[in-house]
C-alpha cells in the first residue's frame, strides 16, 4: 500500500499520458504530479494544448486508448490506484465517488431523455434505490442547484433548458450520488458571464459543503474566485503551483506572469495589449530544455539544455525555473 | 460623417406550429435598434447570447432580411442598391467570423482561401493576386512560406489572422468581427487584437466588434452599445461605460466579470432571465433589482443622459 498522508484524498504522481498518432507521439502530460486534499478545491490552469483535460480524463480513465495511453505515473484515491484497478471497482467510483463536469453540458446531456431520467439513471446505477425514490431524489437535486420548479422541469427534455439551466443538470447529475470529489472541466467557459457568475456560485456553495474540487479553467479570474491551490501548466508540464494568494501576489514563472500581463481586466484602454509571442509548442516534437524557453523573454544558457526541476520557494509554492534555482 | 447608420432595426423569426406551419407568433430577435458607425471608428457591441447582436451583423451584411428599420451604408440604403452598387457594398464591408476552424475550408490551401475574394472580386492578373496575397500575409504576422499549407497545420490564433486577411483581401472599410478572439487562448487574444488595432491604423478601417464580454472590448473600442433582448439599454463612450455605467443591465455585466484577486471575493447571485415572451414593459425587468412597477408595464424611451450617453431606463 503505497503512503499517503491523511488528509490527501487524490493523488496524481508522475503521470504521462501519451497520444499515438500516426504523425507520432503527442506527449499531452508529461510527468505531473500533484494532490488535492479533503474540502479543497484546486484550479489545474492553462491554455488549450496545455494538457490539462488530458489530466482530469486521466484520473477517470476515460481516455480512448488507442491513440491514448498512460504510460507512467500512478493516481491514488483514498490509497487505491485508480490506473491499476479493475474495470468493476472503477465503475464504482466513476459517477459514484468521483464525479465530471464537463465544457459543453448541450454535448453531455442525451438530447431524446427527460432530464429526470438521465439522472434517475445514474442514481439507480450506483445507489440501491427504487425509481420513485430517485426521482423525488433528481428533484431534490435539481432544486439545490437552483431550477426553479424542478418538479416541473425534472419531466423536460435537455432542449428545452437554456445553456446556464443544463449546466446545473449536470452539476446535479454529478452530485446524485454523493461524490467526494467532482472533475470539472471548464464548465463555465460556454455560458454567458452572468451565468457564469450564478454557476460559480454553486461550486463555492459545495465548497463550503466539504466537497473537493479538481477545477480546470484557463481563466485567472475564475481562479481568484474559488482556487485554494492553483497548479499551472503548459505544454503537458507543471511551471508553477502554490496556495491562491502565493500565484496572484507573487507570480514567478515567465509562463503565469505572462499570463497576468495579458488579463483584459488590468489594462488601460485603447493600449497594446502585452502579449505571449509565439504559440504553444508542438508536443510531438517538444523544445528540447525548458518547454516554454522558445516564448520566454527572459531565457540564459541552460534553459534549452536541460529540463528545470521544480525549485521550493516556500512550503508550498514551488517554480520550474531556472531563475529561481539549481543552473546557475 | 457616418459611415453605416443602423436605423430602427428589426429582425422577427416567426414561430410556427402544426403540419401547415402555422405562423403563432415571433421572437423578436431585434427590436427597433439604432446606431451609427462613425467613419475610422470602432464601435463595440456587448451582450449576452440570445440579445440580438449576430442577428444585426447577419442584417448588415445582407445574409438576413430585416422585418423593419433600415440600414445607411454611406448615405445610401442598402436595400436598395443596384447591381454595381451591391457588389461594392459587399466589397466595402467584411465580416470575421468567431470560430476560424469552421469558416476556412479545410480542402483549399490558406494561400487559395485568402486569394479567392480577388478572384470573385475581379482581379484578373493572377500575378497581382500574388502579390496582393503576398502583402496581406506580411500585414497580419504570417509567414509567406505557409501559403501552401492547409488550415489544419496552423494554430486557432494563425487561423484567425488567416480569416483577417481573406477579409482585409478586397480592401475593405468596414469589418464586423463577431466574437472574432472568443474562441482564443488569453494569451492568443492579446495577438490577434493587437493585429486589429494595427490594421486599423494602417488601413484606415473601421469596425463593428461584436462582444459578450466588455473586458474585450475595453480596449479595441470607442464606442460600447450594450444589448439586452433585441433592444439597446446603453450606448456611450467606452470609457463612460466603465466609469459610469448607468443601466442596471451593463452594471450586471460589469460585476459579472471575475476579477483576478483572490482578496476581493465576492458573492454574485443575478435573478435569472425568464422567458422573453412573457417580457411586457422593459425586457430588463424581470432581473433587475430596481424594477419597480411602471417598468414592468411601460417600455423605457431611449434618452440621452450626457454628451452621447444614451440610456433606456426610467431611474436614470
Amino acid at each position: 500500500m503505497p503512503l499517503t498522508l491523511p488528509n490527501e484524498l487524490l493523488s496524481v504522481r508522475g503521470l504521462k499520458a501519451y497520444f499515438y498518432t500516426e504523425s507520432g507521439i503527442v506527449r499531452a502530460v508529461d510527468g505531473v504530479s500533484f494532490t488535492l486534499d479533503r474540502g479543497e478545491c484546486l484550479c489545474l490552469v492553462g491554455e488549450s494544448g496545455s494538457g490539462k483535460s488530458t489530466v482530469a480524463l486521466s484520473i477517470l480513465r476515460l481516455l480512448d486508448s488507442p491513440p491514448a495511453r498512460i504510460v507512467d505515473g500512478e493516481i491514488l484515491f483514498n490509497g487505491k490506484n485508480l490506473l491499476t484497478l479493475p474495470e468493476k471497482e472503477l465503475l464504482q467510483i466513476r459517477g459514484g465517488r468521483i464525479a465530471m463536469i464537463f465544457q459543453d453540458p448541450q454535448s453531455s446531456l442525451n438530447p431524446v431523455l427527460k432530464i429526470g431520467d438521465q439522472i434517475i439513471e445514474q442514481i439507480i446505477q450506483h445507489k440501491k434505490m427504487k425509481k420513485s425514490e430517485a426521482k423525488k431524489r433528481a428533484i431534490e437535486l435539481l432544486n439545490d442547484v437552483g431550477i426553479p420548479e424542478a418538479e416541473r422541469r425534472v419531466n423536460e427534455y435537455p432542449h428545452q433548458f437554456s445553456g446556464g439551466m443544463r449546466q446545473r443538470a449536470m452539476i446535479a447529475m454529478a452530485l446524485s450520488c454523493g461524490p467526494e470529489i467532482i472533475i470539472a472541466d471548464e464548465p463555465t467557459s460556454a455560458l454567458d458571464v452572468t451565468v457564469q457568475a450564478q454557476i460559480l456560485e454553486i461550486f463555492k456553495e459545495l465548497k463550503d459543503k466539504g466537497l473537493s474540487i479538481l477545477f480546470i479553467t484557463h481563466d485567472l479570474g475564475i481562479v481568484a474566485e474559488i482556487a485554494d491551490k492553483v497548479v499551472v501548466m503548459y505544454a503537458g508540464k507543471i511551471m508553477e503551483r502554490g496556495v491562491v494568494n502565493e500565484i496572484f501576489d507573487k507570480p514567478l514563472h515567465p509562463y503565469t506572469r505572462g499570463l497576468f500581463e495579458c488579463l483584459p481586466t488590468t489594462m488601460k484602454a485603447k493600449k497594446e495589449f502585452p502579449y505571449i509571442p509565439g504559440t504553444i509548442p508542438s508536443m510531438i516534437d517538444p523544445p528540447k530544455g525548458c518547454v516554454f524557453h522558445p516564448r520566454c523573454r527572459y531565457k540564459f544558457e541552460p534553459c534549452d539544455k536541460d529540463i528545470p526541476k521544480e525549485y521550493p520557494v516556500s512550503d508550498t509554492h514551488t517554480v520550474a525555473c531556472y531563475l529561481y534555482g539549481g543552473g546557475k | 460623417m457616418s459611415l453605416l447608420e443602423v436605423i430602427n432595426l428589426r429582425v422577427y423569426y416567426p414561430i410556427t406550429s402544426g403540419l401547415l406551419s402555422k405562423r403563432i407568433g415571433e421572437v423578436k430577435a431585434v427590436d427597433g435598434v439604432c446606431f451609427k458607425i462613425m467613419d475610422g471608428e470602432s464601435l463595440g457591441l456587448v451582450g449576452e447570447s440570445g440579445c440580438g447582436k449576430t442577428t444585426i451583423a447577419k442584417a448588415i451584411v445582407k445574409l438576413e432580411k430585416p422585418t423593419g428599420g433600415r440600414v445607411i451604408y454611406r448615405g445610401r440604403d442598402i436595400n436598395s442598391l443596384s447591381k454595381n452598387e451591391e457588389r461594392e457594398y459587399r466589397k466595402e464591408v467584411q465580416m470575421i467570423f468567431q470560430d476560424p476552424h469552421a469558416s476556412l475550408d479545410p480542402r483549399m490551401t490558406v494561400g487559395d482561401a485568402v486569394e479567392e475574394p480577388l478572384i470573385i472580386h475581379g482581379v484578373r492578373d493572377p500575378e497581382e493576386r500574388r502579390r496582393r496575397v503576398e502583402e496581406l500575409f506580411d500585414a497580419v504576422g504570417l509567414e509567406r512560406e505557409h501559403m501552401r499549407r492547409y488550415p489544419h497545420e496552423f494554430s486557432g490564433g494563425q487561423k484567425q489572422r488567416i480569416g483577417i486577411a481573406r477579409a482585409l483581401a478586397v480592401k475593405p472599410r468596414l469589418i464586423i468581427a463577431d466574437e472574432p478572439v472568443s474562441a482564443l487562448d488569453i494569451s492568443v487574444q492579446a495577438q490577434v487584437l493587437n493585429l486589429f488595432m494595427k490594421l486599423q491604423k494602417s488601413f484606415n478601417l473601421s469596425y463593428l466588434f461584436i462582444a459578450h464580454n466588455l473586458s474585450v472590448i475595453r480596449n479595441t473600442c470607442d464606442r460600447v452599445v450594450v444589448m439586452y433582448l433585441g433592444k439597446v439599454m446603453e450606448m456611450t463612450d467606452t470609457e463612460e461605460i466603465f466609469r459610469n455605467p448607468l443601466h442596471p443591465y451593463t452594471r450586471m455585466l460589469l460585476e459579472a466579470i471575475p476579477i483576478p484577486d483572490p482578496q476581493r471575493r465576492k458573492k454574485r447571485t443575478f435573478p435569472p432571465a425568464i422567458p422573453r415572451r412573457v417580457i411586457k414593459g422593459c425586457r430588463f425587468w424581470a432581473q433587475c433589482s430596481e424594477a419597480s412597477d411602471r417598468c414592468r408595464t411601460e417600455e423605457p424611451e431611449m434618452i440621452e443622459v450626457g454628451a452621447g450617453h444614451y440610456v433606456a431606463c426610467f431611474k436614470v
